[in-house]
């Protein structure tokens, strides 16, 4: 082979590479991209079924049921409009009535969100930044009970 | 006083970076002989500097001396010894002082084992690794200053993060710094040779030892890192392609293109222009990673540096080093000269097509990473790219390149011999397809991939295998000269063949807990049994336990296999009592390569607890993996070929006169 | 004085790091071409020497090792037509060295004296621990006599342990100082020791609250409610047990059990502000009507925790009660007294004492910005190279916070 062949094996193998790369991070960036919601954009945008989304709020007050052994039942509200979240598995250690929550998974017809991912990220002092950035646009920033 | 000799130490140290930074690369301009020389004194002056610096910081960590800030903000004195100087690291000031500490040991290496570069190269590498240091102490002095005081001394400190009071994250942040920070080594080497403007042959012999020793403390770092986050956090993940892990992966997979690139450059004298370029985004992706963490521009675990100021200053940083660098590659890479030219089925090709893979895998971590950050930036539109994407595109990159591994090593240079390759590697071929056929008749259940994922982790393994048995021919002839001739292979031989298997053991791991893992979450009362994996777990009771700082919850489940009880797991909740902050201790028990770990959930109604319990198959490969892998590092570092300064060791010592090291 | 010796002999080293290559090299002539090429050449004939060994490996064939030879060979003769022509510059030996000579001490320092505080001794834990009550140079008076007379009270429990008056004595010290477990173990001491009352088992309950950072936990809740079975009206265990309440979701008993508490206590006891805004936070006014009609007797109409913000100046009284609430409460009850000297000085900015005090409490808070926004607007009261503007830059500096 001569040298511009050589030159123009390596340039179409890159450029396989780099369409193939590219392609399949359109098609996942399509799929696999969960957008962040608050409970107020999911009432006044709607949702489409079967599309994953990260619902975050504070988790009322009250509003936190355990269903059967593994199964709770809570809501998530930013002080606004509340969604109903159905998860099945561990809590996290730091989930509590009235801290900040993200929530990942699915809404279902029935409005109620199925959750398979509940995440706390977060210590006594300190919110996850989407729920404190969401809470703040609702003008309804609460100081918790620490003064911090 | 102890502390402001530190200081002192710190500020003098900065002084000499920046005298580091005009003098030799001067001299090397002037070829002035005598500037040149102070490149290495001033380098071991840093070391000695930083040293002092640091270990003022420890001693203060050590006597609880709360007259210093950061001593307060990161310690008590009632913490356990290993904690109080862990816990000089565990913060983001005291962890930058161990980064440039580390930076600093690495240019006195340089300056130590350059004996034999070229004078004018060696002024050059040092006066650039110089520029960072200055960079990286200006910014502590300036932002992140761990020796500011407080007039009236608190009688006692505020806690260390609890989470991080773990023996495994202890030794994770050094790690991953020698490995982020070894990189500006090959980073000094190239933007040297830019301005050199030539690539001398032992260019590539130095940049590929410091490239691979750095890689190997990477590898080590992540591959703890990993464990740490798999037994600590409760949820039986070992990586959630988290920005932070994402982060420290990114200067790995170049880091690992960058090892194989350099081999061609070595070899070949090619892919001279292509390594240069590896070589600064390899560190530039370190910086990158630094960046992301210290930042707190991610919502993540690791950024405790919310700090404005010092995101600005470490991304004016990035803009500086990585704009700076690429800026005079795109000026000066013309004046390098292209070397040896390949066939595309060569040795050479092989590793093109590596560098290619990687470098794609490379990118599109990079944008999953950095396109949530870019879009809320530009429209405050939130989103998280989670594994699922990650999943969909790093993997199918990943498959051709790990299929292809095995032909690399058995391709001659230049000119390869697909064919001859093929049949050297049909046996291991063989094997690893009468793996998959036998997965997938046995096991049923579990995704149809996960068989071709097993087969793929054996073709690695003894694909690697082939070529040591093909290299020393093992078989033809007695077994003991085969024996023999394996023994006398080079070193290299043995760390690529260790390396590439490596790969495989990890792959193994990987698929396997993927595919096979069997997870419950039930609600247990003492007496409750629960099956998983073939093993019985039955809860004997809950009982209450008090460490130094924290108290336990522990659940003590006894382990049957078949009615014979094999042992306890006890798995616990853990309050830390200085800051209430809960956390989950998980029980883990190794059964061969695989494990039961479970971990405790709420307290239920009546006594009855959540549990999450999980048998993972084989999941100890995953760090089995890595470990080969540095092992294979460690023995390629041994080999003779590696060993810088060897061949003309002799002749430098007939040098008339050495520079010294200013004591 | 040792201080400066040091940094004289560090800086020392650091000349000599330069000088001495600077000036020995400076006698020997410069041959980078030779160097170079050496290097070069080194390099080609290890990898010629691996052509040989692959060969008899048998990894490369003889026309491959010919190959690679001949290669070889032309790049060792491209090195030898590369290597470069540089000449032996003049030396700068000696005007480098001057310039380093007097620019790396006056860099060094001048950086130093700007970052640092040479006049600060070290203070580790242990030598302020063994000082004898105000002797010592460095930190506050005050600071150390706490820190004297505790560490002389923990020599003595060490000896004595069994002496139940000396843990009741440093317990509450501790609770001031933070050292929640160690108030834990003090009052169970106290308690074991010198038999249980009600007050010490609510102190001990409210010790146990502190170290859970405010959470009443299952073993705190238990020492209030012996404390209550020895005296039904203890009013630090009733707080503590309806803050259970409220922590347990419980509000509505939370709610009356604060209501009774407050209709029970005396118009000017201390608890009051802190069960009225307790109250408030769950969004119930207190009973107001009920408590003044009752109170008459002790306080007349007096309505000052009702109608009126809790007081916000730190008085005796609220220092007292400081003491003696958990320590989410106190961050509570320090950050509204913080407001409170802000307002003032907003007011009126000629308290000097003030504004250094104000500047000190946000950093304490982990507030770098407010503190720094503090002191400037000090400098803005007292303008000008005075005494104290003076007070105002050392005290920025010792906080740290005059460099970023």
């Amino acid at each position: 082979m001569k040298r511009k062949q050589r030159r123009l094996v390596l340039i179409g193998v890159a450029g396989v590479i780099l369409f193939s790369a590219v392609g399949l991070m359109l098609v996942a960036f399509q799929d696999n991209i969960v957008f962040f919601n608050s409970p107020s954009d999911v009432v006044a945008n709607g949702v489409a079924p079967d599309k994953r989304i990260r619902l975050g709020g504070l988790v009322q007050e009250g509003s936190v049921e355990r269903v059967g052994d593994t199964t709770v039942k809570f809501a998530v509200t930013d002080t606004a409009s509340r969604i109903p979240v159905v998860y099945t598995g561990l809590l996290p250690d730091l989930f509590r009535e009235g801290q900040g929550v993200v929530t990942e998974g699915k809404l279902g017809a029935d409005g109620i969100f199925v959750a398979d991912t509940v995440l706390a990220k977060h210590d006594e002092n300190y919110m996850p930044r989407e729920v404190a950035d969401a809470l703040k646009e609702q003008g309804h920033w609460m100081a918790e009970d620490q003064t911090q | 006083m102890i502390p402001e000799i530190g200081h002192y130490a710190l500020v003098l140290a900065l002084t000499m970076a920046l005298v580091q930074s005009v003098l030799p690369l001067w001299g090397a301009r002037r070829g002035d002989a005598g500037l040149m020389a102070t490149g290495a004194s001033t380098a071991y002056a840093q070391l000695l500097l930083v040293l002092v610096a640091f270990l003022a910081l420890t001693t203060a960590y050590l006597q609880s001396d709360f007259s210093v800030l950061n001593v307060v903000q990161n310690s008590h004195s009632a913490k356990p010894l290993l904690y109080k100087i862990t816990g000089v690291w565990g913060n983001h000031e005291g962890s930058m002082v161990l980064w440039v500490l580390i930076l600093v040991f690495f240019g006195a290496l340089v300056a130590i084992f350059g004996g034999n570069l070229p004078e004018g190269l060696r002024a050059t590498v040092l006066s650039v690794q110089a520029w960072t240091t200055a960079v990286f102490l200006l910014f502590i002095l300036a932002t992140s200053n761990p020796f500011v005081r407080l007039s009236e001394a608190p009688i006692e400190g505020t806690d260390l993060n609890p989470i991080l009071q773990d023996p495994g994250l202890a030794f994770h942040p050094p790690l991953l710094y020698a490995g982020y920070v070894g990189f500006s080594v090959a980073f000094s080497f190239a933007v040297a040779a830019l301005i050199e403007g030539r690539v001398d042959a032992a260019w590539a012999r130095w940049v590929r030892p410091w490239t691979l020793a750095a890689w190997c403390f990477l590898t080590l770092g992540i591959a703890l890192g990993s464990y740490w986050a798999y037994y600590e956090l409760g949820w039986g993940g070992w990586w959630f392609w988290d920005p932070v892990e994402n982060a420290s992966f990114l200067p790995w997979l170049s880091g690992t293109a960058l090892l194989h690139s350099a081999i061609v450059m070595e070899k070949r004298n090619a892919l001279k222009v292509w390594t240069v370029l590896l070589a600064i985004l390899t560190f530039s992706l370190s910086l990158l990673g630094t960046f992301l963490v210290r930042s707190g521009v991610l919502t993540s675990v690791h950024a405790f540096a919310t700090d404005p100021t010092r995101g600005v200053f470490i991304l004016l940083i990035l803009v500086f080093a990585v704009g700076g660098a690429l800026a005079l590659f795109a000026w000066r890479a013309s004046s390098l000269q292209s070397g040896g030219l390949f066939a595309p089925i060569s040795r050479e090709g092989a590793l093109v097509l590596n560098n290619l893979l990687l470098s794609a895998a490379c990118g599109v971590v990079l944008i999953g990473t950095l396109y949530p950050l870019a879009l809320e930036a530009v429209t405050g539109q939130k989103i998280s790219v989670g594994a699922p994407f990650f999943d969909a595109t790093f993997a199918p990159i990943m498959v051709p390149l790990l299929l292809a591994v095995p032909f690399g090593p058995m391709l001659a240079w230049k000119r390869g011999d697909l064919y001859a390759a093929s049949q050297r590697l049909f046996a291991a071929a063989a094997i690893a397809l009468v793996c998959m056929i036998a997965l997938y008749a046995v096991v049923s259940g579990g995704p149809v991939l996960a068989p071709f994922g097993i087969g793929l982790g054996v073709w690695l393994i003894l694909g690697a295998i082939s070529e040591i048995t093909f290299r020393s021919k093992l078989f033809s002839g007695p077994l003991s000269t085969g024996l023999r001739r394996a023994a006398g292979l080079p070193r290299a031989a043995w760390g690529t063949m260790l390396a590439h298997a490596g790969v495989g053991v990890t792959v193994i791991g990987i698929v396997a807990v993927t595919a096979y893992e069997r997870e419950e979450i039930v609600s247990m009362k003492p007496g409750d049994t629960l099956d998983i994996g073939g093993y019985e777990l039955t809860l004997d009771g809950f009982a209450p336990r008090e460490g130094p700082n924290y108290s336990d919850t522990v659940g003590i489940f006894t382990v049957r296999r078949g009615g014979a009880e094999i042992g306890r797991l006890e798995p616990a909740r853990r309050v830390y009592v200085a800051t209430g902050m809960p956390t989950t201790e998980t029980g883990i028990r190794t059964q061969g390569l695989s494990q039961l770990y479970v971990s405790l959930g709420d307290a239920g109604s009546e006594g009855a607890m959540a549990v999450r319990a999980y048998y993972k198959p084989l999941v100890t490969l995953i760090w089995l993996g890595p470990l080969v892998m540095v092992i294979g590092g460690v023995v390629s570092l041994t080999d003779r070929r590696l060993r810088v300064g060897a061949p003309r060791r002799a002749k430098a010592s007939e040098k008339p006169i050495q520079p010294a090291p200013a004591e | 004085m040792v201080l400066w010796i040091v940094f004289a002999v560090l800086t020392g080293l650091a000349i000599l790091a330069v000088l001495v290559p600077l000036t020995r090299a400076t006698t020997r002539v410069s041959e980078p071409d030779r160097s170079d090429r050496d290097s070069d050449i080194a390099v080609y004939k290890d990898q010629l020497r691996e052509v040989e060994a692959d060969l008899e490996r048998g990894v490369v064939n003889a026309d491959e090792a010919e190959a690679a030879r001949a290669e070889l060979g032309r790049r060792l003769l491209a090195a030898d037509r590369q290597a470069r022509t540089l000449g032996g510059a003049a030396s700068l030996a000696r005007p480098v060295a001057v310039a380093v000579i007097l620019l790396v001490p006056l860099f060094s320092l001048g950086a130093y004296l700007t970052l640092g505080s040479p006049n600060m001794p070290g203070q580790p834990l242990a030598a302020r621990m063994d000082v004898s009550p105000g002797t010592s140079p460095g930190g506050t008076p005050q600071g150390q006599d706490i820190g004297g007379l505790v560490a002389q009270v923990e020599r003595h429990l060490a000896a004595q342990p069994e002496d139940g008056e000396g843990w009741e004595v440093i317990a509450p010290v501790y609770m001031r100082m933070g050292r929640f477990a160690d108030a834990t173990r003090a009052y169970a001491n106290a308690v074991r020791l010198l038999g249980s009352t009600a007050p010490r088992e609510a102190n001990l309950g409210e010790a146990r609250v502190a170290l859970a950072n405010g959470l009443v936990t299952a073993d705190a809740r238990a020492a209030f409610e012996r404390a209550l079975a020895l005296d039904p009206a203890d009013p630090k265990s009733r707080y503590f047990v309806a803050l259970a309440a409220r922590q347990d979701g419980e509000t509505n008993k939370a709610e009356r059990a604060w209501q009774a508490l407050l209709a029970e206590s005396p118009a000017d006891a201390p608890w009051r502000p802190l069960v009225v805004q307790r109250l408030a936070e769950l969004g119930v006014e207190p009973e107001s009507a009920g408590i003044n009609n009752r109170d008459l007797d002790s306080r007349g109409l007096d309505s000052r925790g009702l109608d009126s913000p809790a007081p916000r100046g730190p008085s005796a009284e609220d220092m007292a009660a400081a003491a003696q609430m958990s320590a989410e409460d106190r961050a509570a009850m320090i950050a509204g007294m913080v407001q409170g000297l802000a307002d003032r000085l907003a007011e009126d900015g000629s308290d000097l004492d003030g504004w250094l005090r104000l500047a000190r409490a946000y950093v304490v808070m982990g507030e770098p910005d407010k503190a720094r926004q503090a002191l400037s607007s000090a400098r803005e009261n007292f303008p000008g190279d005075t005494e104290e503007g003076a007070r105002i830059d050392d005290t920025a500096k010792t906080l740290g916070l005059d460099q970023s």
